[in-house]
């Protein structure tokens, strides 16, 4: 079977167009010629039901403009990572991005059915969890070449309080693939108590005040599970929808002088992410329509970590996550005297760039859908750590760095985008990391992204030698705006480095006009960092 | 000014014209013999009925404050206000018990427009430390000032003319319009602050002060029964307004200088 992927980048602002690989045809185009040529070629498409409409928004940084996101589909079925994202203004489309899938040819007709393929996950001890659980039919790329028809199932492991994406073999149950999708801040430890003064928007109550936010346009909830492990179990028993989260399980307080940190942090920090991404760029919460936020906080009492194994201490103990449907999760970190790698481990709430990193996660999710695997999941990891900076800086730059989680992994966090390396992370393509660990190093080789945006806005010399003249902290809102308006509205759930660096610098000539020095210091970080 | 304070006060001036007016007729027009010298008919002095249109041309201001939990912080807000020149009525009945000595009762009322501004400072519904401002004119506004003049009085008649000095207390009754609480336009991200409406609320005071004036009328005809006259009165007394339980108290200055004109009856 032929595959053809075809890698689209088409904009009226670059010079060369022409094949990358034999199994990647990277498009680029200096007129409007090829622009107009795939927006027709999307329209018959459309036309002939091999890509349909999935998401269409207004463009929020630049006013007339609409962005379509059109999946591919094959015989009715999703092609996974086959999207494109089709920019326009009132003249026509204005760009195309996206992969798609040439010369699918699988059979359509599967020999197992939905429910013997979630008995399969069944028997391995998973269940389908949450609305987006499946099993969804499928057809999957595979990395080796061809496709295969497969049923894609997000599964809850309660043994292991995992939740994993499987792809199945519709054919024969065969795992196809599989990878762990709770979209993670890295695990550590920490000690201490922040000692923030914030101010709660609460819901006054018949016992009090409760911590539900009415006053931004979502709904925001900050619910306290009382270490009742078995509520934790009932909520993941039930899809973990949060329509399963009652006002019972709010944070409460007899007299609105809220002195549990974690809620504290948890429910406040929300809202400060809610702000960013509305004053920064007019998105309106995670889906840009409003979605609840629901934060969960004390699932796991701290000083019960010597019950579990290391696996659910790095995962509900010392991590925070981001479930799904707008529902977060904030482990409570470990108690003062416990260390983990050397490092103490805070409440995960406590951190506000913790706390917008995980509610990038739902962003992606509700706009690019980067798959957690691989380079776009780096990618994915790459723009929650961007996002968990810049929100620090927007909001606490008294004492914002680059470093994420260095105020409850202490001491030092547990990633930094200016110095990759000093954690072990790579800092430049060529030392990306490609073993299969980390779901393929998500949490490592985001770093060469990492450093690509922190050298565009602070500048200097890279470690390998190149020079970036930064725009500057003054203007970082440039940069900020560059990597959201490329990784929201141009990345599609399969993209690269190399159409990362394409996105960013499309997004800055939109933004900035070429030539600007956001387009400048973009170029220069990408080069810098070896992405071409 | 009221509607019914201006349509007295002109109907006021409109009477004494006419009578005035009458009084010089009945003088040049008469086919009756000439009436005897004004001297050989004592003046009727006993009582004075004094009924003016007067103005307060004197303006006053005042302002309050209030302080006030909101959003986990403290609202403030100060209003500042400044009355317009007063117009309305002044009345009077002057009793001379000894050689021109005696008592005045009288009573006035007038209304002025009050004019304003409101600077509101309001916390951030979301964030601490980051409250928000605005300013708006208060208008519509009215202040009211009703006064009981309890003097002594000293009366002297000389030929048409008459005049009087009268000094005493003063009761007052001060009514304002004060800002109540206002309404805000404010919406998500709230970084900004407007205000929509500054509603009033009516307060009252009856502080008791003192006068101190003099008039000078000329009595018509033979009779001299009639007459019209000016007059010149200083009132002052010091209100408190309290808006709101929250709010200052506004200190007023109550009365001030009223010059007024109009008719004059004497039995």
């Amino acid at each position: 079977m032929a595959l053809r992927s075809a890698f689209l980048w088409v904009g009226a602002a670059l010079a060369t167009a022409g094949p990358v690989d034999a199994a990647d045809v990277r498009v680029e185009a200096s007129s409007g010629v090829a622009v107009r040529e795939w927006s027709s070629r999307i329209d018959r498409l459309v036309a002939s039901g091999e890509l349909v409409v999935r998401l269409t928004r207004d463009d929020t940084m630049i006013p007339g403009r609409r962005h379509e996101r059109l999946a591919q589909l094959h015989r009715g079925v999703p092609v996974v990572g086959g999207e494109v994202v089709r920019q326009s203004d009132a003249a026509g489309t204005l760009t195309v991005f996206g992969t798609f899938y040439d010369a699918v040819d699988v059979d359509v007709t599967p020999r197992l059915g939905p429910a013997e393929a979630a008995a399969l996950v069944g028997g391995k001890g998973g269940r389908p969890f949450g609305r987006q659980g499946g099993p969804e039919l499928v057809v999957l790329p595979l990395p080796a070449g061809g496709y295969r028809l497969a049923y894609r199932i997000r599964a809850f492991f309660p043994a292991s309080f995992d939740v994993r994406q499987l792809f199945l073999d519709a054919g024969t149950g065969e795992v196809l693939l599989d990878y762990r999708d709770i979209q993670t801040q890295a695990a550590g430890l920490g000690t201490g108590v922040l000692g923030d003064a914030e101010k709660l928007s609460v819901a006054p109550g018949g016992l009090g005040f409760t911590t539900a936010d009415r006053l931004r346009p979502p709904l925001i909830s900050t619910y306290d599970f009382r270490f009742d492990l078995n509520r934790l179990l009932l909520f993941f028993g039930a899809d973990a929808s949060p329509s399963n989260l009652t006002p019972a399980d709010l944070g409460t307080d007899a007299d609105n002088v809220w002195t549990d940190g974690a809620i504290v942090d948890a429910h406040a920090y929300a809202g400060f992410v809610y702000d960013y991404y509305y004053k920064r760029f007019g998105r309106q919460g995670l889906d840009n329509a409003n979605i609840a936020v629901h934060s969960i906080t004390h699932a796991f009492r701290r000083e019960d970590w010597r019950l579990y194994d290391i696996g659910i201490i790095l995962s509900y103990f010392a991590n925070a996550f981001y479930i799904g449907e707008g529902v977060m999760y904030y482990g409570d970190g470990l108690p003062p005297n416990v260390t983990l790698d050397g490092q103490r481990v805070n409440y995960l709430a406590g951190a506000l760039d913790v706390v917008a990193h995980e509610l990038t996660h739902g962003v992606t999710d509700y706009s690019s859908r980067l798959i957690y695997q691989g380079e776009s999941g780096a990618l994915n990891e790459s723009f929650s750590d961007i996002m968990g900076t810049a929100v620090e800086f927007y909001f606490q730059p008294e004492r914002a760095d680059y470093l994420e989680g260095e105020d409850v992994f202490t001491p030092g966090g547990v990633r930094s985008l200016q110095a990759p390396m000093a954690f072990g992370d790579p800092d430049h393509y060529s030392i990306r990391y490609t073993g299969p660990d980390d779901n393929g190093g998500v949490h490592h080789n985001s770093g060469i992204s990492n450093n690509a945006f922190y050298l565009a806005i602070e500048g200097g010399r890279h470690r390998l030698g190149d020079s970036v003249q930064g725009v500057g902290g003054a203007h970082r809102d440039e940069i900020e705006r560059v990597f959201y308006r490329a990784f929201t509205s141009f990345l599609v759930p399969s993209a690269t480095f190399s159409q990362a660096r394409a996105a960013t610098i499309q997004a800055a000539r939109e933004l900035y006009q070429p030539g600007s020095p956001a387009e400048t210091a973009v170029i220069q970080a990408w080069n810098a960092v070896g992405v071409n | 000014m009221t509607r019914l304070d201006r349509r007295l006060a002109l109907g006021a001036l409109a009477l004494s014209a006419v009578i005035a007016s009458a009084s010089s007729a009945g003088a040049q027009g008469s086919t009756r013999p000439p009436a005897p010298p004004a001297a050989s008919v004592p003046a009727p002095d006993r009582f004075r009925l004094v009924l003016n249109a007067a103005f307060w041309p004197t303006k006053t201001s005042f302002s309050d404050s209030r302080t006030f939990p909101e959003y986990a912080e403290q609202t403030t807000i100060h209003s500042s206000y400044e009355t317009g020149t007063g117009f309305g009525l002044d009345t009077a009945l002057q009793v001379s018990l000894y050689r021109g000595l005696g008592v005045l009762v009288g009573y006035s009322r007038h209304t002025r427009d009050v004019a304003g501004t409101v600077d509101v400072s309001r916390p951030h519904p979301l964030y601490l430390n980051q409250p928000r401002t605005a300013t708006a004119s208060l208008s519509g506004y009215g202040y009211t000032e009703g006064a009981i003049d309890a003097d002594v009085a000293f009366a002297r008649a000389a030929g048409h003319l008459d005049w009087a000095l009268f000094a005493g207390a003063t009761f007052f009754q001060v009514e304002a319009d004060m800002l109540q609480t206002p309404t805000y336009d404010e919406k998500y991200p709230y970084d900004t602050l407007a205000i929509a409406s500054t509603p009033s609320t009516k307060v009252k005071d009856s502080p008791v002060g003192m006068n101190v004036g003099g008039r000078l009328d000329y009595r018509f005809g033979s009779s001299r029964r009639f007459g019209i006259g000016a007059q010149v009165r200083y009132s002052r007394a010091s209100a408190k307004l309290k808006a709101t339980p929250d709010a200052t108290e506004a200190s007023v200055d109550a009365g001030g200088l009223s010059i007024g004109a109009g008719l004059r009856l004497y039995f």
